[in-house]
């Protein structure tokens, strides 16, 4: 087919693709105004943690390199090959281990759960600094932010392939933040209040920093 | 609506096309200030294309009404935020885009839980032998794009947005646009090669 057929073609998809009946305007606006004029309190524009009492926000986590993101890869892909390729050699070093029966044992240290509990903090940090909108003060992105929010884009879709994501709960995660970091990721150095506005639409809408500062805590508690 | 016609005293508003109304600014002003009448002739002025290209997105109705309520509840919790940067049109779209996709893949996740199938096979197009009609074809091969493909052909060839205003509404660049709608295109020429 050629290029002015296939132009023809979509031209004529205007009438004919996907072509709703009339919208019942009426029946929408009811609810609209109901829920828009006679909320009760305003809507929460920005900031996932809207309301959070506690110390000032600090700004972008500069200690967060890209380098991190790197190493948090390196560290999970030993922790995926530790997990999944050497089975045995896992049953065999406790043996090993237990040979200075006197020692106190150390905790034993999962590369992947570590690599896990590092990211899950990371991730809190930079969405805990995204940037926000506040009067007369431009808003600014640097480019070491977004450097941040894609290593950690790469590290969440390493970890959606990986045996950490057979917990639907953390799947479901891990799933929900991929969307808000690559949303993140393509923040412009200075982006406007809408483009932070829909990231924490995205965030709310699935209680994305809760959750994630919920398996965070636990990921801390057990040690990792 | 030109500026000119925007700076018109009253009597001069009164000689504009009947379904002309105020202008956006005024109404949307008017709006953050609480004022429903304005708020509502500014979403009888723009619901119909939100709720067409919300359902040309969706594809089904009573899903598409739900988010046009929606988009219209968020994008009036926000109108205060929204400086012009762009046109309302292409920020009010953006909403409605952002939030017809979110939705999308909220659906699609559950679908891909509850049946372990891979996400492009949702809209997979139907056999020649099943509709051999062009254009039910055309409409299956659309539905088949990826969810970024199959997005850029609707909102450029079906909807008539400028890969500037989808760059806006999808936070891409215009050039990113234009790569998407061209691989889109390759990709229909394909599937309707034997149509030739």
């Amino acid at each position: 087919m050629n290029d002015d057929r296939l132009e023809q073609l979509l031209r004529d998809a205007k009438d004919s693709y996907r072509v709703p009946a009339d919208a019942p305007l009426d029946a929408m606006w009811a609810r609209i105004e109901r829920e828009h004029f006679d909320a009760p309190a305003p809507m929460v524009h920005w900031a996932p943690e809207a309301g959070r009492e506690g110390p000032p926000r600090r700004g972008p986590r500069r200690w967060m390199a890209p380098a991190a993101g790197i190493a948090a890869t390196l560290v999970i892909g030993i922790g995926i090959g530790r997990m999944t390729a050497l089975p045995v050699a896992t049953e065999v070093s406790p043996p090993m281990v237990q040979a200075a029966p006197n020692a106190p044992l150390p905790a034993p240290v999962d590369p992947l759960q570590r690599a896990t509990s590092e990211y899950l903090a990371q991730t809190v940090a930079l969405l805990a600094s995204l940037p926000r909108e506040s009067a007369g003060q431009r808003l600014s992105a640097d480019a070491r932010f977004v450097a941040d929010a894609r290593a950690l884009l790469g590290t969440t879709r390493l970890l959606m392939d990986s045996p950490a994501a057979t917990d639907p709960r953390m799947r479901d995660l891990f799933q929900d933040l991929e969307l808000v970091l690559a949303q993140v990721a393509q923040l412009r150095t200075a982006p406007r209040a809408e483009e932070l506005t829909f990231i924490a639409e995205a965030m709310n809408e699935r209680d994305v920093v809760p959750r994630l500062r919920t398996v965070a805590a636990s990921y801390s508690a057990s040690g990792y | 609506m030109s500026n000119s016609a925007n700076q018109m005293t009253t009597p001069a508003i009164a000689l504009q096309a009947p379904d002309a109304g105020p202008p956006e600014w005024t109404l949307i002003t008017q709006s953050i200030a609480g004022d429903r009448s304005a708020a509502r002739a500014l979403y009888d002025r723009h619901a119909r294309r939100v709720h067409r290209v919300v359902f040309r997105i969706c594809g089904d109705e009573e899903l598409a009404s739900d988010l046009v309520q929606d988009v219209f509840i968020r994008a009036f919790g926000q109108l205060k935020n929204f400086r012009g940067d762009s046109a309302f049109t292409t920020w009010l779209h953006r909403i409605a885009v952002t939030t017809a996709l979110n939705q999308m893949r909220k659906v699609k996740r559950i679908r891909n839980h509850e049946e372990a199938l891979g996400d492009e096979d949702v809209h997979a197009a139907p056999s020649r032998e099943a509709d051999p009609d062009l254009k039910s074809r055309l409409h299956a091969a659309i539905d088949g794009l990826p969810e970024g493909l199959r997005l850029t052909v609707v909102l450029h060839d079906v909807e008539g947005y400028t890969h500037g205003e989808i760059g806006e509404m999808l936070g891409i660049a215009e050039g990113t646009s234009k790569a998407r709608l061209f691989e889109a295109r390759a990709r229909l020429r394909v599937a309707l090669a034997d149509f030739a």
